[in-house]
């Protein structure tokens, strides 16, 4: 008896049926090229995973990558007019607000509740906020060390602890501690990992994990020779890198710590602080304005250069990509 | 594959169906069950999402222990919500995780307060940490409304995904096995119709009297037993068949043999063994017909009694053989001799008779006589010799010497003896005796 014939075309037919119509590809070689300046930190996976698993080329985008040490040199080159994007923190965001407003945020592609953390050699002497009256805090003057030090001052209602703050560039913490030149630091990621690779008996004076959230932005400048749709294509992109993130957490930490060269180890401990989550919300607007604020209350930008933070998110464009790439799902 | 064979694997095959139409229509109304489940609970954590926004608010406006200690409340109430199993994909998983996290956050926000309360703050400060946690649990509780936006987004799109690859493997699966249930059944059918038309036809050829050819069918189930069988039953009845037919020719060739038999016995009974001329019964019975036939015409007749002369001579010297040859001879020629109404008979011996119908002149009958005689003495060939014999012939006349066979013999034969006698005739007609 032969079945095969019927059943194979039935098969087809079903088979052809199902079959989503794919587009895009192949378009993006066409494309001009984009440039986005990114820093070299796992807070960028969303870019470096669009890039290598094609998820700019399906969009029909022609991306090419400029790797910086940081958001702020990423930011630097933005400005310079060397790339079309870059990625950089909310921190670097809201202190050159009160310089330009030539620049816009796309979106917020990550987060983390627990970058910066406050850490001593002895789990003993502070092991309590109240505990760290007198103490000497080594600090990043003006950065997120500093803001997530005051935040924590200010959530534990210790503002006026007697503290002698030590400022220090980030590379000279670890060091620092470690000879005793302080007693505390407030340092972000990967310092507190190395500092407990190098010194195991180290340990975070208070669990601070969820009291500061770091962000990674996408950032251009306002009047971009990139057109909209394409803006909305690289959103779409980086919508898929972090469904695909979602999806394959360890396939994603194996790519990352291949192109950033980071310790599987190391990557999975930063991990479990992150959220990926495209968004471009109020959250972003209240941290912001809540960073402006210590910044003004700590004289550390000129208070009348204050903008409307509003002003520099480009909410239309960030709803108008996230709405069409819902239909194209559909 | 036999037909019972056949429709067995049909009713399998259709039972296979039903199984899969009621495992797919279980499957349908358990995914249905899931999906309502899970949107209804998403639903749920929305509401502990928004009623922990609402004790913020008024922890916001109180910024007591007691306010704190409902949040404290509502938050792990979300918490209970947020781990409730509800079979949820990986996706959704993700999403529940960082609303936990988010939570945890809100948590690890107010577990600053929990400390600071029982310390004697200046307002100054309360003012600036407020504006702080205010701004904090704001951005948390704005995370996890997108991350509920997220979540049920999620939820919808994966209750479609798997509603149409359900829809399109039950379509698969059901319309696969519909078809091979439709296939299976029409070829059953077309085999049936194919055993049915050869038998019916067989049937019908064996109807019509043809007991030679078979009904040929090359499938392997029950209407080629039943062909077999029919073949074999028509094989046997033309085996009968022929049997009565050989019967049939047999008794005809019987029937002729002995209608052949009965001639031959007939003819035996009627004529001479050795001349194949009438004996003397068969002549008595002929001579009585016609002179019966004569007497009614009126019709007169003459009887010739011929005795040969040297003929003992012959069988004594020549042997019987030779007499009987001598005999045969005579008797052929005196029934070549003579007309269609006349006949000739043997009385045994050398004794011949003849009947001469239709005649009645004495001048006739001795001219007759004269030459019968001269055919009698024609010399004869046997083994190389030529023999001669001679006759004596009483003659007597119907209706003159008599009007029966017997009177009209018995005047012949002694006219004959008259005529042995008499050296100078060698024949003698009845009334010269007197």
């Amino acid at each position: 008896m032969n079945l095969t014939l019927p059943i194979c075309a039935v098969f087809l037919l079903l088979m052809s049926a199902c079959q989503p119509n794919s587009n895009g590809m192949g378009d993006w070689k066409k494309s001009p090229i984009i440039k986005i300046a990114v820093s070299n930190t796992p807070l960028s996976s969303p870019i470096f995973i669009a890039d290598k698993k094609g998820f700019f080329k399906q969009h029909g985008l022609n991306i090419q990558l400029v790797r910086e040490d940081g958001g702020v040199k990423c930011f630097n080159e933005l400005m310079a007019g060397n790339v079309d994007f870059a990625t950089t923190s909310e921190s670097v965001v809201m202190f050159n607000s009160f310089y330009r407003s030539d620049f816009i945020v796309l979106a917020s592609f990550v987060e983390s509740d627990n970058d910066v953390k406050l850490l001593s050699m002895s789990s003993q002497k502070f092991n309590d906020l109240a505990a760290i009256a007198g103490a000497k805090v080594g600090i990043v003057k003006s950065s997120a060390s500093e803001f997530f030090f005051d935040s924590l001052l200010m959530l534990y209602h210790q503002q006026d602890a007697q503290i002698q703050r030590v400022y220090l560039k980030p590379t000279q913490m670890v060091h620092a501690l470690q000879k005793g030149e302080v007693d505390l630091i407030s340092a972000w990621e990967p310092f507190p990992y190395q500092l407990a690779e190098e010194s195991p008996q180290a340990s975070q004076v208070i669990g601070t994990k969820g009291l500061y959230n770091l962000s990674f932005n996408l950032v251009g400048l306002k009047n971009n020779r990139i057109d909209t749709q394409n803006k909305q294509s690289i959103l779409q992109a980086l919508s898929d890198a972090i469904n695909f993130i979602n999806e394959n957490p360890e396939d994603s930490q194996l790519l990352i710590s291949e192109i950033l060269d980071i310790d599987k180890i190391q990557l999975s401990y930063l991990w479990r602080d992150y959220a990926f989550r495209l968004s471009l919300s109020n959250a972003l607007v209240s941290n912001l304005q809540l960073q402006s604020q210590w910044a003004i209350d700590r004289s550390l930008v000129p208070k009348d250069n204050r903008i409307d933070i509003r002003q520099i998110l480009d909410r239309e464009l960030f709803e108008s990509a996230m709405n069409e790439h819902t239909d194209e799902h559909k | 594959m036999t037909l019972a064979t056949r429709l067995k694997l049909t009713a399998i095959l259709c039972a296979l169906l039903t199984i899969a139409v009621c495992q797919a229509l279980f499957q349908a109304h358990t995914y249905q069950q899931k999906i309502y489940m899970q949107l209804n609970h998403s639903m749920q954590i929305q509401l502990s999402i928004d009623s922990l926004r609402s004790q913020l608010w008024i922890y916001e406006e109180y910024s007591d222990q007691l306010s704190l200690a409902e949040l404290n409340n509502r938050q792990a109430h979300l918490a209970v919500e947020l781990s409730k199993n509800m079979q949820w994909y990986p996706q959704q998983l993700q999403i529940l995780d960082n609303l936990n996290r988010l939570n945890a956050n809100i948590r690890a926000l107010f577990n600053t307060q929990m400390q600071s309360h029982s310390n004697h703050i200046l307002p100054k400060d309360q003012l600036t940490s407020s504006r702080l946690l205010k701004a904090k649990y704001s951005m948390n509780i704005e995370k996890m409304t997108e991350d509920m936006f997220r979540l049920h987004k999620v939820t919808i799109d994966q209750a479609k995904q798997a509603q149409q690859s359900l829809l399109i493997a039950i379509s698969v699966v059901v319309l696969m096995l519909s078809i091979l249930v439709t296939m299976w059944s029409s070829m059953t059918l077309l085999h049936f119709k194919r055993g049915m038309k050869s038998l019916n036809d067989g049937m019908q050829t064996l109807a019509n009297g043809d007991l030679v050819s078979r009904v040929k069918y090359d499938m392997d189930d029950e209407f080629a037993e039943m062909s077999d069988n029919f073949n074999n039953m028509k094989a046997s009845l033309q085996k009968i068949t022929v049997k009565k037919d050989e019967l049939k020719l047999e008794v005809a060739r019987q029937t002729q043999k002995l209608q052949e038999q009965q001639v031959k016995l007939t003819y035996l009974a009627e004529h001479d063994e050795l001349t194949s001329i009438y004996n003397r019964r068969a002549f008595i019975k002929q001579i009585d017909i016609a002179i019966d036939r004569d007497a009614r015409r009126n019709e007169q007749a003459a009887l010739l009694f011929i005795d040969l002369d040297k003929f003992k001579t012959i069988n004594d010297t020549l042997g019987h053989q030779t007499g009987d040859e001598v005999l045969k001879e005579i008797a052929l020629r005196l029934k070549s001799h003579l007309r269609s109404t006349d006949f000739v008979g043997r009385f045994g011996g050398d004794e011949f008779v003849i009947w001469l119908d239709y005649i009645g002149s004495e001048q006739d009958i001795i001219s007759k006589v004269n030459k019968i005689l001269s055919v009698i003495k024609q010399p004869i060939e046997i083994k190389g010799n030529l023999l001669t014999v001679g006759a004596s012939i009483g003659i007597s006349q119907f209706p003159l010497h008599g009007n029966n066979s017997s009177s009209l013999v018995t005047a012949a034969d002694a006219a004959m003896y008259i005529a042995k006698h008499d050296l100078t005739h060698e024949y003698c007609l009845f009334q010269k005796i007197g």
